[in-house]
């Protein structure tokens, strides 16, 4: 899949290829056990900083998106280790959205229908997030 | 045809080939660099644009058609000061072209700045490509292999007959390929023009790593054709090198025929050495004026991957331009100096050629060496000079 990291947002860039990572595996653009770039390479290709590209991998790697090998070589696991902590994470962030949801007066049905929606999103390639 | 005479036409070809290859050089560059400067979509066509392109090569073409001329009033009044002209010819084109790009730089960045012009700081990768130039795995190693295999065949060759060899190594030819100096039968005497194929060698393979591993320069206006682009350009550049390695290296072996067999010296003749100077490195040459830089002159099929990789790129041209771009890292356009970036080698910002990341260590080091490595030749000149 194409990565690509934008100096002139807010959204730092450690966080942007965290998410565009997570979104290619959701859709499958990154298929179970599909091997990543060395961190060197990926911080060489997108000119960025190795220990920004190694936090990135670190940070999959707890969330348990991608799998490290000994060698610190990255690639995309096959199944979620630790259901428990993973769902527990979930709720956390949709909680704050669920929040925003209320804040913004939104109903009950229609969050649900959001939900929905994003969801079926999130698993086809077309997607425009 | 005497020496003046050949010493005129090599310096003429000389001035015209270097001539050419300047004149070229603005065509061969991404369309999203206009002297160094990095402009939008929009700015391709724009006629200020177009006309420091042509002002460049009206630059170069009078230039070099006053070395011509120079070189042939040189020919008519001092004859015998050709050597002079074939050393200083090209340095001075080179000086010419580094003024016209300088004024042409200042100018792109005035129209930029006028046109208010924006870019996306976007960077992208490609991460199947980008582990796999990791790895190495797509360089052709067939070429490079085959050349070491030849290289040490050499040098066991030259090991097993080494009693059968002439008490006297040819060590120099002249043009005609008839050898010209010698030196006592000795293990590094008749090792020398193994050991130099060895040498040139590694440094090829040592080339083509880097070139593959050398940053990718993608256009953000069409991301998926771009990596198509690097996949062929660096396929076609990859058998070049390749094929350079080989061909130099069997070219350059034919050297040592007269060391085994001193009655094929001088077969052949000037028409040989020409074709094993050039005969290797045409691919390369065909590979660099057909494809442009990273590819973008060429039209490669994309493939389904490349397609379902871009289908994410498609944000990029949603994302609003902002005025953050990464000139300021490129001081005068020509020299990348990014501490962030781990990369050594970048691709240029004018021309198809490669360039360094200079605030990598690594680079530092090449740099001092080489400045060192001039200096010391300088010195050593001005020594024998004064002496």
């Amino acid at each position: 899949m194409i990565l690509q990291i934008n100096e002139g947002i807010d959204e730092p860039i450690y966080e942007q290829l965290r998410n565009q990572i997570v979104i290619g595996i959701a859709n499958g653009q990154l298929l179970p056990n599909e091997r990543l770039p060395s961190v060197r390479s990926l911080a060489a290709d997108l000119g960025v900083n190795k220990i920004t590209v190694n936090k990135v991998y670190t940070i999959l790697c707890d969330e348990g998106y991608i799998m490290m090998d000994y060698r610190k070589k990255a690639m995309v696991a096959d199944k979620m280790p630790n259901h428990t902590q993973f769902l527990e994470r979930l709720r956390q962030k949709l909680l704050l959205m669920a929040a925003e949801a209320r804040c913004g007066k939104l109903s009950q049905e229609d969050f649900v229908n959001l939900c929905l929606d994003s969801y079926e999103q999130a698993g086809t390639r077309k997607e425009t997030i | 045809m005497n020496v003046n005479q050949a010493s005129l036409i090599i310096n003429m070809a000389i001035t015209l080939f270097c001539g050419i290859f300047m004149a070229v050089v603005p065509g061969l560059t991404r369309k999203d660099y206009l002297f160094g400067v990095k402009i939008p979509q929009e700015g391709w066509e724009h006629p200020t644009a177009q006309t420091l392109k042509r002002r460049y090569i009206a630059i170069i073409a009078v230039a070099s058609a006053g070395l011509l001329i120079i070189e042939a009033v040189q020919y008519l009044l001092w004859p015998g000061a050709s050597m002079l002209a074939t050393i200083s010819s090209p340095f001075l084109l080179v000086a010419v072209q580094f003024v016209a790009y300088l004024s042409n730089h200042r100018r792109a960045k005035s129209l930029k700045r006028s046109e208010r012009w924006r870019v996306q700081s976007v960077a992208m990768v490609e991460t199947r490509s980008s582990h796999t130039r990791g790895s190495l795995a797509s360089i052709p190693w067939l070429w490079h292999m085959a050349e070491s295999v030849y290289c040490l065949a050499l040098i066991l060759l030259t090991l097993a007959n080494y009693s059968g060899l002439p008490e006297r190594i040819p060590i120099h030819f002249d043009a005609n390929m008839v050898a010209d100096a010698y030196r006592d039968k000795s293990i590094p005497t008749a090792l020398m023009f193994p050991l130099t194929i060895l040498g040139m060698t590694i440094l090829l393979v040592i080339i083509a790593i880097q070139t593959e591993r050398a940053k990718l320069q993608v256009s953000p206006s069409n991301p998926e054709l771009s990596f198509a682009q690097h996949r062929m350009y660096r396929r076609r550049m990859g058998h070049a090198l390749g094929f350079a390695n080989l061909g130099g290296g069997v070219a350059m072996s034919t050297l040592l025929l007269p060391m085994f067999k001193p009655e094929w010296q001088g077969k052949g003749g000037a028409s040989m050495l020409a074709l094993s100077l050039i005969l290797p490195y045409i691919p390369l040459v065909v590979v660099t004026l057909t494809s442009g830089q990273g590819g973008c002159r060429l039209r490669p099929k994309i493939t389904e991957a490349e397609q379902l990789a871009g289908g994410y790129a498609q944000r990029a041209k949603r994302t609003t331009p902002n005025d953050k771009d990464d000139d300021d890292l490129w001081f005068l356009g020509l020299f990348y100096y990014n501490p962030q970036d781990p990369s050594i080698i970048v691709e240029s910002r004018f021309g198809n050629d490669l360039g360094f990341n200079y605030a990598h260590p690594v680079s530092k080091i090449i740099v001092v060496v080489s400045v060192l490595g001039v200096l010391a030749t300088l010195i050593g000149i001005g020594a024998r000079l004064l002496t």
